[in-house]
């Protein structure tokens, strides 16, 4: 933010429209790309409810431009769940392993993220891990909080956090390889 | 072997790479690892790939996202009236009043509740002093309650307990009056108790003419007057 923040903060609070695209230019982005990554299909719309509950509570907020990060994406963490949980009992299907089998095996996607680096490719690849290792990994990197933040978002310990962070890391890591080694195979 | 096995052989693998908590915080944080294995420097990338990505501003969902911001906002403010409105026309819950109720009118309430309770249950085992318990029968058979008389809770004896009777019963006797005085205070041909005992039977048969049948009594008592009324009238006649 350019501004000073507690500035910003205090428009925002008092409903001035230019505060509130500051915040929006700020923090909109990386909102969208963590939900995409999450739920591609929703995530606009997560993400306009998740402005509607910051708008809701925003009075009451008070902190850093670093607190107000975490408050967010705190924010839009809850948006999220509540989302999946209304999808899963209008879908009443169960989540299968075989899923993950399918995501972990299509080596395009990770060619394409080792290739070409973009960011829809790097998402996929984030999509294929476990849900809570790739929750962690999103909101250390794209909101980029601490792991602190996290868990606080995550309602976890700290220890925990750390621990699905690095298994997260290391199951990329070994994916990437694994895709490397297909592609010397296959010329 | 399956793909979550060989995923699974590549982690034990990669167990023995540099993915260190050091590595993975720089790899988290967007730092270089240029000394890291070339798995771990394509991860650094594919995050690096993530974090500085040059954000798509679009004006149209910029609006979008603004109204809903200040949709919220809205929101909140009503609901903000709402919890200050109640200071003019208060709605507050049960629990709150409860709360809000001094403490020594909450106990004198528990005791008021709790006296009547015992009145009524003594009253309805006929265990009420003999005035307590006609006032009690009378009082609850109005609501339809069924409480036994005095009498009939005294097995047809007469109840004293609570009345003049009563007090003169549980009263110590009299001396024995030589004189006006003692003659003032003692009714002659009748000793305390006696007396009280017929004050009693007095009662009783007062009450049970009051129990009489009120459309009843007041059509004898008309007669009597027009009784006495045709006498009067008669007298000068007859005179």
């Amino acid at each position: 933010v350019d501004q000073p923040f507690p500035q910003v903060i205090a428009a925002a609070q008092a409903g001035e429209h230019a505060a509130v695209a500051v915040l929006w230019k700020w923090l909109n982005p990386d909102l969208l790309l963590f939900l995409r990554a999450r739920d591609p299909a929703s995530a606009e719309d997560i993400a306009s409810e998740t402005w509607i509950r910051a708008g809701r509570s925003i009075r009451r907020f008070t902190g850093s431009e670093h607190d107000f990060r975490g408050w967010f994406f705190t924010i839009a963490w809850r948006a999220l769940i509540d989302w999946q949980r209304k999808e899963s009992r209008r879908r009443s299907t169960p989540a299968d392993d075989s899923i993950f089998d399918e995501l972990t095996a299509d080596a395009d996607t990770a060619d394409t993220a080792i290739e070409h680096l973009q960011t829809d490719a790097a998402l996929q690849l984030l999509q294929s891990l476990p849900p809570e290792q790739a929750e962690v990994i999103l909101l250390r990197v794209i909101a980029g909080l601490d792991a602190e933040r996290v868990a606080r978002v995550m309602e976890k310990e700290i220890g925990n956090v750390r621990v699905l962070q690095h298994r997260g890391l290391r199951r990329l890591a070994v994916m990437l390889e694994h895709n490397a080694e297909a592609d010397r195979v296959t010329p | 072997m399956s793909e979550r096995g060989d995923l699974s052989d590549d982690m034990t693998r990669a167990d023995t790479t540099l993915l260190d908590d050091d590595t993975a915080e720089r790899l988290l944080r967007g730092l270089p690892v240029d000394t890291a294995p070339s798995s771990v420097r394509a991860l650094g990338d594919v995050l690096r790939a993530l974090r500085d990505r040059t954000p798509a501003i679009d004006p149209a969902g910029e609006r979008a996202g603004v109204a809903a911001f200040l949709a919220g906002l809205a929101q909140d403010e009503e609901v903000e009236t709402a919890v200050v409105a109640p200071l003019a026309a208060p709605v507050v819950s049960l629990a709150a009043r409860r709360q809000t109720r001094p403490r020594h009118l909450r106990f004198a309430a528990a005791a008021a509740v709790a006296g009547l309770t015992l009145l009524s249950g003594m009253a309805a085992v006929g265990a009420l002093p003999g005035a307590a318990q006609t006032v009690a029968h009378d009082m609850l058979g109005t609501v339809g309650i069924s409480v036994p008389e005095p009498a009939s809770a005294t097995d047809g004896h007469a109840d004293t307990r609570g009345t003049d009777a009563g007090a003169g019963t549980n009263a110590p006797a009299p001396a024995p009056a030589n004189g006006p005085a003692g003659a003032a205070t003692t009714p002659v041909g009748s000793t305390a108790t006696g007396g009280s005992g017929e004050r009693q039977r007095r009662r009783n048969l007062g009450h049970c003419e009051r129990r009489q049948e009120p459309g009843r009594r007041a059509r004898a008592e008309r007669g009597r007057r027009a009784g006495r009324h045709a006498e009067s009238r008669w007298q000068p006649d007859r005179g």
